[in-house]
Parts: structure tokens; sequence; C-alpha cells
């Protein structure tokens, strides 16, 4: 039997899309008081202008103090509540991870719940300790459809034996990821084990910060069944033919020892596996990012997983005999890899003096970007590529498939121009009559 | 004057019209309109590609329709400079690349007449008893068909005589003299004769890609000769 410990959560970078309190007060805010023969419940609010105000250490505090009954009585329980609204353009979908920060008196008598336009309540409410935690205050309640609000609310016990229960929450912000780049919202690492000696995470932010440079290490030491798992979030769903774009690199001596088979891809749609899970091992044949990696570089490589995800799963298992590591650099939603379609061809030979161009068609709403690089440098858009200047030896460029706007793109798959010589011009010798 | 000329003509081996008004550079090679040319371009190639780069109407580059192998037959119809590229593509399907170094020019040679009078101050007649000095001397001219202007290192050759039976019959030739012009006769048999010259092109050796043209004929010049006058008796008148 396995035994899952060792768990975190953490956030990831990218543009977050704060929701705000619409006050004056009492808009968007409510409770309720509880019942008490000697007092009945109150609700307060304060500092609610904090929510909006950009500093993210300050917070509103909702409160609530139960009814208090006679001695022998029972007082009701109190709730208070505010609504956080996103009013821009961008709200929660279904799926969307909302990351809330709180601190409160109980948080098990902390709900959250989704409604649109503070009226209509979306999904179930569910509690603050049964969310994701990511540390520091911070949860993630997962839009359960479409909405524009979230509802914070407080609840106090009942009153007993004559006295009170209170509760409050102290909230700083709520926001979700701007959705278009489709970028990592946070991720969360695990480990499952019979016997470990020293696995490790560290840096875990490092896989979903855009920083293609940091990493998220993992360390697996000598050990029995030992997994590491982190599990990268994004911030919607992929579309259907997306991939999602990994980049790490790995010790070429665990290579050797064959650590390409005990590390493991597997893509989710919530709690759905999508597709089946991936070896590494199996993800690279044919391809020359083994290559990349036996040199000891960085290697990006796309996974498809054949549907919508909104979730990647990057585990890596133990060996009998090695302890071994991984660094894992970034993982991205991005579109797939670009694809030739006979005419079009990604190897193309040309005559000396003539230019190759390339063609292909990226999957809707993306665009093409060529590189005269494996990574870095600077892209050329569009369907087709003529380099400039015309190639006049074999030459290779890149190109990767990306949303317009967005950094992130697929593995560049290498495009090829062999140049052919050009024939020696005879000479011209007519025949002469005299 | 008129023994100055005389003496010219004489001493002339060949005399040959030049038309040097406005004389154009060579070209590299000369062919004769509508005669066919055959022209080779070597090697082993998928295609040729010949291509009269310019042409005397103003056409460039045009592409030689039906010729895409390595030896080119060609007629041209029209006199002029005609400047020919080839090109060739190998097996990789790539074509040379243009080479001007490699072009040709090829002139084609346009039509001329021959025209034949009397030179200088004796007309067509004389008498059976005319010396040199008094016997008609035959010039022969030749005239370009159209405005065009031959190289520098072409020239019309115009120096061989021949004789007709009558006037308007130029196929019974009797040759009577070579390399000359003028042509000073030297008939003296009484009545009409007929004399026709012929003029060709003269080509540097090593250029003429085409059959050569025959020569082209003059009409038949008439000359009349006279009988001379019997020479008189002197009789003298007896007074006594």
């Amino acid at each position: 039997m396995f035994l899952g410990i060792g768990r975190g959560s953490v956030l990831g970078q990218s543009t977050r899309v704060y929701a705000q309190y619409v006050g004056p007060e009492p808009a968007n805010t409510g409770g309720t008081n509880g019942a008490g023969s000697a007092n009945p419940g109150t609700f307060s609010f304060s500092s609610l202008a904090n929510i909006n105000d950009g500093n993210l250490s300050n917070f509103a505090t909702i409160s609530a103090t139960s009814g208090r009954s006679s001695v022998i009585g029972t007082g009701g329980m109190s709730t208070v509540f505010i609504d956080l609204n996103f009013t821009g353009s961008i709200s929660p979908i279904t799926g969307t991870p909302i990351i809330i920060k709180l601190t409160a008196g109980t948080l098990s008598q902390i709900k959250v719940r989704a409604y649109n336009n503070n009226t209509t309540a979306v999904g179930t409410e569910q509690t603050v300790t049964s969310l994701t935690s990511l540390g520091a205050g911070e949860y993630v309640f997962i839009a359960p459809a479409n909405c524009n609000s979230v509802r914070i609310t407080a609840e106090t016990g009942a009153g007993l034996l004559g006295g009170t229960s209170s509760n409050n929450a102290n909230i700083y912000y709520a926001y979700i990821l701007d959705p278009t780049c489709s970028p990592a919202s946070y991720t969360t690492t695990s480990m499952t084990t019979l016997v470990d000696l020293g696995s490790s995470f560290s840096n875990v932010t490092s896989a979903i910060d855009g920083d293609l440079t940091s990493f998220s290490s993992f360390t697996v030491g000598l050990g029995v069944g030992t997994t590491l798992y982190q599990n990268i979030y994004f911030s919607q769903l992929s579309d259907a033919t997306d991939a999602a774009k990994i980049r790490l690199s790995i010790p070429p001596s665990a290579l050797a020892a064959g650590v390409l088979g005990s590390i493991t891809i597997k893509a989710y749609n919530g709690n759905t596996l999508v597709g089946s899970p991936t070896s590494f091992q199996a993800l690279l044949q044919g391809t020359d990012v083994l290559t990349i990696l036996q040199a000891g570089g960085i290697s990006s490589f796309s996974f498809l997983p054949g549907g919508a995800f909104n979730r990647i799963e990057v585990s890596m298992s133990s060996l009998l005999s090695l302890a071994t590591s991984m660094n894992l650099y970034e993982v991205q939603n991005t579109p797939p890899k670009p694809t030739f379609s006979s005419p079009a061809a990604k190897d193309i030979a040309v005559c000396l003096g003539s230019n190759a161009v390339f063609t292909s068609t990226p999957t809707s709403g993306n665009e093409l970007r060529w590189y005269t690089s494996a990574t870095g440098g600077t892209a050329v858009t569009g369907n087709t590529f003529t380099p400039s200047p015309a190639p006049i030896t074999n030459t290779t460029y890149y190109v990767a498939m990306g949303r317009p706007g967005c950094a992130a793109e697929s593995e560049r798959i290498p495009v090829t121009a062999t140049i052919k010589a050009l024939p020696h011009l005879p000479a011209i010798t007519p025949s002469i009559n005299q | 004057m008129k023994s100055t000329l005389t003496n010219l003509a004489k001493f002339a081996l060949v005399f040959v019209l030049v038309f040097i008004a406005n004389a154009s550079m060579g070209a590299n090679y000369y062919a004769y309109k509508s005669k066919q040319v055959t022209i080779n371009g070597g090697g082993t190639f998928t295609e040729y590609k010949w291509i009269l780069v310019t042409q005397p109407d103003g056409t460039t580059n045009a592409v030689i329709a039906g010729q895409t192998t390595s030896a080119l037959t060609q007629t041209f119809t029209d006199e002029g400079q005609y400047k020919l590229r080839l090109q060739v593509k190998n097996a990789d399907g790539c074509w040379s690349d243009v080479d001007t170094n490699t072009d040709i020019d090829i002139f084609v040679l346009p039509d001329f007449t021959v025209t034949v009078a009397p030179d200088g101050l004796i007309p067509a007649s004389y008498c059976t008893n005319a010396d040199a000095a008094n016997r008609t001397s035959l010039k022969a001219t030749a005239t370009i068909t159209g405005a065009l202007t031959l190289p520098s290192d072409v020239t019309i050759a115009l120096a061989d005589w021949y004789k007709t039976p009558s006037t308007g019959d130029i196929t019974a030739l009797t040759a009577v003299a070579t390399g000359t012009n003028p042509y000073l006769l030297t008939e003296t048999t009484v009545g009409s004769h007929y004399y026709v010259a012929t003029g060709r092109y003269n080509i540097p050796t090593g250029r003429l890609i085409s059959a050569a043209n025959a020569a082209v004929k003059s009409t038949a010049t008439t000359i009349t000769i006279n009988a001379a006058p019997t020479t008189p008796t002197i009789t003298p008148v007896a007074v006594n």
C-alpha cells in the first residue's frame, strides 16, 4: 500500500484579474442575525475598500456573532457574506481556478459559492477547508460554471449555554488569471512511497513562472516504490487539439540508467484522464530530443493528449539502484506543433539561387512562427516562410505554433532547405559552314 | 583625270564595295536568311532552353519553342542581329545560371541586289578598233535591301563578270573575268553583247553557320560594238 505524503500547492505567474467589492455597503453584502432570547445575533463589515485598493497585504473583514439565549437556551447561528465581483470583460468560466486569500477565525465555517450578478447561485457552496490550499492563506476555488462573482460567507456556531459563537474572515483578494494565453494557474506536488530515502521537490513554481530558465527540481532518492508527482493546473480548459509543451533536463547519468522509463506524463480534464498515461521514453521515440538530453541539454517537446485538458501531471519514479533527478523548467498549454500536409513539405530541396518557400497552416486561431535557430531568436510569423537571405547551403530552420500575442508556443520542429548545385553551362558551339 | 581612273582600275585586283556607313560591331557568327543553322549545346542534361535574348524586331528573352535538346536547329527569316543564350537543366531539376559571357551573337545577312553601269566617260558602246582608253568599263554596285547596316567585318565582293547570249537570259553565263571591278571590256566583235556581274558576301573564315547563298546576279547590261568605218582612199585631185 502506498502512502501519500508531502503534498503541497503553489501559484504560477501571469496577468491577474482581481475581483472587486462593488459598494457602498450594504450593496453586495449581507447576513443573517441568529435568534437569541437574550440578544439576537449580529454581523458586520469593516475596511471593505481594502479589497479594491491594490494592496495585497491588507484585507476587509466580515464578522458575525450568533444570537445569545437564556442560560439554558441556544442562540441561533448568524452568517455574514460579501460578494466579490469580476467587473471587467474577463470573468470565470467553468473550471476556472479562482484564487482566494483569506484567514478566518474558524476556517471550517467559511464557505465559498459562485454567483451570477450576485443573485443567482451557481453550483454548490464549498467550505474553504475542502479547497486546495496553496499556503499563505490562499485557496483554489474552481468555478463550477460560468459566473461573475464569488460569495464568501462566514458562519458562526450556535450560541450555547447563554454564550455566543462568533466567526470572522479577513479577505485579502480573489482573482483569476487572464486566460488569453492559457497560463498555468497553480501547481501542486505530491509523493507516494513504500520506502523513501531523501526524495524531494524544490522551487516547484519555477515550472509555471513563465521563465524558461528557472526550474522545478525533482530529486528521487534511493527507495522502493517512490514516485514524485507535480500537477500543473491551467486557467482554462484547453482546445481539444492543444498540446502541453514540456521543457526539462535530465542528468545524462540518469538517462544512461534508464530513467526515461520512470517518467510519465498524464493529462486531465478535471479529474478525468485525457488519453493514456504516456511514458517519456515512448514520447521521445523518433525525435532528436533524446540526443539533446544525452548531451545534458534542456529539451522542449510537445505532448499531445488528444483531447481538451486543464491539468498536466508529470511524475518520476525511483530506480532501484540510482538516485535520480529531473529539472522541470516549464509546462505550458500551447497549440500543437505544426504539421505539413502534402504538397507542403517541411523538407524542401531548391536549386542554388532560388529560395525555399515553406508553407503550413496553423490550427484555428493560432499562428506559425519561423525561426533560424532551435532556441531563442526572433520569429517571423505567417503561414508562408521565405528565408531572408535565401540559403546558399543546406540550412535548417524551425517552426512553432503559438497563439497571437502569447509567448508560449509549441515545440519547434526543424524544417530543412537542401540546396542543389546548378549545372555548369556548356559552351555554345554552332556548326560552322566555312 | 580620265587617265588616272583608268590606271587605278588596271591595278586593282579586287574592288570591294564596303558599306561602312554607321559601321556596327562584328557578330560572333553569321547566317544567311532562311537558311537553317545548327547550334550545339554540348554536355548531357535533362533539358536545354534556347533563348533569343534579343531579336531584330525588338522581342526580348523569347524561348525558342520545341527546342529542348542539345542541338538547336533554327532558321532565321528576318535579317539583323540576334543574341542567343542557352540554359541547361540537370537531373536535380536545376537550371544553370544566366551567364552572359556564353551568349553568342548571330547576324543574319540581308538580301542585296547588284547593278551594273558604264564607269567613267565611255558609254555603253564603242568601236571595234577602240583602244583600252576608249572601250567601255563596267562597274558593279551592290545595294542592301532595307535599312540594315552590315557589321564592319563583312563586305560584299563584286568581282566576277559573265557574258550571256541575250539580254533577258542570266542563266547561261560564260565567265569573262574574275577579281576585277570595274571591268574593262575587251570584246571587239561588232554587235550587241550582254554582261552580267555577280556579288557575294565576304565573311570572316569560321564564322558562317548556315549554308551559303548562291552569288547574286545583276541583270544583263547591253554593250554595243560598232564597226569602224572603212579607211577611205586618199585621192588627191590632180590639177595638172
